[in-house]
């Protein structure tokens, strides 16, 4: 496998985006997202990629395979520490806008699902993937794609819902 | 609710079913009022979602220059731009000319393969981004709802036909939607979206909404309540 070619350097360019915002859903904080962003064009650059690969569709699944090596060797346990609500953090969130608020629930809700299901939702719900590109990227069959968001979404319902029936 | 049912949602929420199935959701959705709020309900979360992440695709100068040259840490990292704000709604799109045209809305569209207008305004939360595909191959997405001086519940709402824009409010009237007025618009993310409104350029939809709302713009939440009870506060 060689380094990039120009015209992979350049799908990847259109792709940075997208693959910013995955990091931002997995990480759950910009500077996470920044430095996840970062390890992931590096390990393209060093490592290429196929000729033949869907240059997305390659790199979406080398940022997962690097987040997940992160989460091993970091253990990182708390990826979403405004999850912790202490009285400090409690206090500065009474302060804050309503879109903030909800930004800051949503984003819990998401971190408190499993890893599987939040890869799944965010590709399709954030980054626009058909299933069939989030089966490729996640190398899943289609199906697995359909249950991990339905079970997403209706862990969603009960978490930022908990009163009303699912 | 089952999970089946559930699965069936999340797949016509995401536009994964054929149009056969597609057909049959809009029907259920129509004549069951259970599976018609947890829609509601599970688009008002994927909007929330939506929203919550939409403005957080700004890509670091250094990572992108290193992409460009080619060479991985060769490049010095920035310090990191401080944490702002992941969502800006851009609300006023300024609308490029008053056309006159009516947008029809029709209850039901017998073999179309999704949603008509009228069915999307009934069910479907408003929307900062993103789309809603009709069955005639346009797209639409509600903006807000309001109630008007008159006592009716109107939404404001915009629909994409190809990137050609329009602009409308519509009101509940009957258990049917009619539109009060549409216009011409500009498609918010489109190449000359964000150009500054000209002085012949008229927003009527802006001023209509502001004479005609009694009191602000619902909130989502409780726009999505207003949803589930079938627009029956």
């Amino acid at each position: 496998m060689s380094a990039l070619s120009d015209s992979q350097r350049q799908d990847l360019m259109a792709e940075l985006s997208g693959l910013r915002r995955f990091c931002y859903s997995l990480t759950g904080n910009a500077a996470d997202a920044d430095d996840l962003l970062q390890a992931t064009v590096e390990r393209v650059l060093h490592k290429g990629m196929p000729e033949d690969a869907h240059t997305a569709r390659w790199t979406y699944r080398v940022c997962k395979n690097v987040w997940i090596d992160e989460l091993r060797s970091r253990e990182v346990r708390q990826r979403y520490p405004a999850m912790e609500a202490d009285e400090e953090t409690a206090r500065s969130a009474d302060a804050v806008a309503d879109s903030e608020r909800e930004i800051a629930a949503v984003s819990a809700a998401l971190g408190a699902l499993p890893e599987d299901q939040r890869l799944a939702l965010t590709l399709v719900t954030i980054d626009g993937k058909t299933y069939a590109e989030a089966a490729e990227i996640l190398d899943v069959p289609v199906g697995t794609i359909m249950s991990r968001i339905a079970r997403a979404r209706k862990q969603l319902l009960q978490l930022m819902s908990p009163d009303e029936p699912g | 609710m089952k999970d089946k049912d559930f699965e069936l949602l999340s797949q016509h929420l995401d536009g994964e079913l054929d149009e056969l199935s597609t057909r049959r959701v809009a029907q259920r959705l129509a004549a069951e009022s259970d599976l018609r709020v947890t829609f509601a309900r599970m688009t008002a979360v994927d909007q929330q979602l939506k929203r919550a992440f939409s403005g957080d695709d700004k890509v670091p100068a250094h990572i992108a220059a290193m992409l460009e040259s080619g060479a991985a840490g060769n490049v010095s990292a920035l310090p990191r731009p401080p944490v702002k704000a992941a969502w800006h709604y851009a609300a006023a799109a300024s609308v490029a000319a008053i056309a006159g045209l009516l947008v029809a809305l029709q209850w039901q569209q017998p073999g179309s393969g999704g949603p008509t207008v009228a069915e999307v305004l009934e069910i479907t939360p408003s929307m900062a981004s993103g789309w809603q595909p009709l069955a005639d191959g346009r797209q639409m997405r509600p903006v807000l709802s309001f109630r008007d001086v008159d006592g009716a519940w109107c939404r404001e709402y915009l629909v994409n036909d190809h990137g050609k824009g329009t602009r409308g409010v519509a009101c509940r009237d009957g258990g049917n939607w009619k539109t009060r007025l549409a216009v011409a618009a500009d498609i918010p993310g489109s190449a000359d979206a964000y150009r500054p409104a000209g002085a012949n350029d008229a927003d009527a939809v802006a001023d209509y909404t502001a004479r005609r709302a009694d009191g602000i713009a619902l909130s989502a939440d409780d726009e999505a309540t207003l949803i589930a009870s079938d627009w029956q506060p």
